[in-house]
């Protein structure tokens, strides 16, 4: 292998490796925001489980990592180069730290196949991207999504309020916790075993690509192992800014609530994914918490930050798109030009973990009201006290 | 075209029956669990409890289930 493919190789399994990292503390909120609104479990327990199970997952299953593309990239029609990729992955990665640094819930899922998609067009030409499957497995599912588990959700809300509404509200609280922990380590293990596959499906069509692997061969285990780990190393990282949107931003939960949103989240996802009509996880928690809101009596919706959410969704394949095909525009350069825009993307991280310390939010105060401003000042005397 | 519309039409219709029916169902197993284990332990019958013991064993058995289907490994 050639020096310069030897570096790019290199830089897109780190690159891969990051963007891993960023699905893990983007997603965490998904199995465990209503876990850690309601007190069902502590914040630290909450990502560690999380962080443990999404290790787990990993190992469990490579038949994601198989189809990388999932249809939207015609694999047959054009070579991908490991320089798209890289340029994929990046479009990617700066997407979910964007939406992270303004607590918003994202699918990354969608933000690297938008990543993707753009690098592809820029790099290979608009023949190499399936643009109908882009609309039936993006963006259609993506309002879809919500109606799906918003209406599972109400369901089991508004059935768990009528079986439970005399009996002792205090039993009620602590029973659902139970039901609600296990339901949030079911979407926790749920996540290992299909995201953590898409950075192991990433790194394996990268080998492939460079002949240091055979075609339609199975991740291998050192991909499997620093995938998981990466993976559950974001998570239990937690990005306590996304948690405490959907835990506190949406609607006010409780127990019984925070049971039905997680059970309908984890029901949805199976059948989904198993039924052919793969539904987002991030969309499907996010929709969930919304129904069971709605299916709450005297309880209100945060419509502006649904809002916000769901043009996020939508924006989410195109934005991360453009970034990727901007980033791809620099790979004709070469090497020179492949290394220059890894550094471009790490300076523009730092710049967004910086505007992040300005209202850093941390376990410690993921519960606050959504309404209560965060500043520097008040986390340093919250670390203090 | 039109097959593809057909096909993704009826995959979410198949997707929202398919998940609105089983979280009512674990909703339903789950709160009647917690209710008939407060009456049964409220009035001493033990009949109740272990009706609720059988609501709560059907919920082990859907998590189950759901653990099956997420492994491949056992499919």
């Amino acid at each position: 292998m050639e020096l310069g493919t030897l570096v790019v190789v290199g830089l897109v399994i780190i690159v891969a490796l990051i963007f891993d990292f960023t699905n893990g503390f983007h997603d965490t909120a998904n199995a465990m925001a209503t876990s850690i609104a309601t007190g069902a479990l502590k914040p630290k327990t909450a990502v560690l489980a999380a962080g443990t199970l999404n290790l787990i997952g990993a190992f469990l299953s490579v038949e994601v990592a198989k189809t990388i593309s999932g249809g939207l990239i015609n694999e047959d029609a054009v070579t991908i180069a490991p320089e798209f990729i890289l340029a994929g992955l990046i479009g990617a990665i700066l997407w979910n730290l964007l939406t992270w640094l303004v607590g918003l819930p994202s699918s990354s899922s969608h933000a690297l196949f938008g990543g993707l998609v753009g690098a592809i067009i820029v790099g290979a030409g608009a023949a190499g991207v399936n643009f109908g499957a882009v609309l039936t497995k993006i963006l259609i599912p993506s309002i879809l999504a919500v109606i799906v588990a918003g209406l599972a959700s109400f369901t089991a809300t508004k059935i768990i309020t009528a079986i439970t509404s005399r009996m002792d509200q205090s039993k009620v609280e602590s029973g659902f916790r139970h039901g609600q922990t296990v339901t949030a380590c079911l979407v926790a293990l749920s996540h290992g075993t299909n995201d953590a596959q898409k950075t192991m499906g990433i790194i394996t069509l990268t080998l492939v690509a460079v002949g240091a692997q055979a075609p339609d061969s199975s991740p291998q285990l050192w991909v499997v192992a620093v995938c998981g780990l990466a993976i559950a190393l974001g998570t239990y990282m937690g990005g306590w800014r996304v948690i405490r949107t959907l835990g506190k931003g949406l609607t006010e939960i409780n127990t019984p609530q925070g049971f039905a949103a997680e059970s309908s989240s984890a029901t949805v996802i199976l059948a989904s994914s198993h039924l052919g009509f793969a539904l987002s996880t991030t969309q499907v928690c996010s929709g969930s918490i919304i129904g069971t809101g709605l299916g709450t009596k005297g309880n209100e919706v945060n419509w502006g930050v649904a809002g916000r959410m769901v043009i996020a969704w939508l924006v989410t394949f195109p934005a991360a798109g453009l970034i990727g095909a901007f980033t791809c525009l620099f790979t004709k350069f070469g090497t020179a030009g492949t290394v220059f825009i890894v550094v471009a993307a790490v300076v523009a991280g730092f710049i967004i973990f910086r505007l992040s310390r300005r209202n850093p939010v941390n376990a410690m105060n993921v519960n606050e009201r959504s309404d209560v401003k965060l500043n520097a000042d008040s986390d340093t005397a919250a670390q203090a006290a | 075209m039109q097959e593809l519309i057909m096909q993704e039409v009826t995959g979410f219709a198949t997707v929202l029956i398919t998940a609105v029916v089983v979280a009512g169902a674990i909703a339903t197993l789950y709160s009647c669990g917690l209710r008939l284990w407060e009456k049964g332990s409220d009035g001493g019958s033990a009949v109740l409890r272990a009706v609720s013991v059988v609501c709560f064993a059907a919920c082990v058995a859907i998590v189950l289930f759901a653990l099956w289907l997420m492994i491949p490994i056992f499919h």
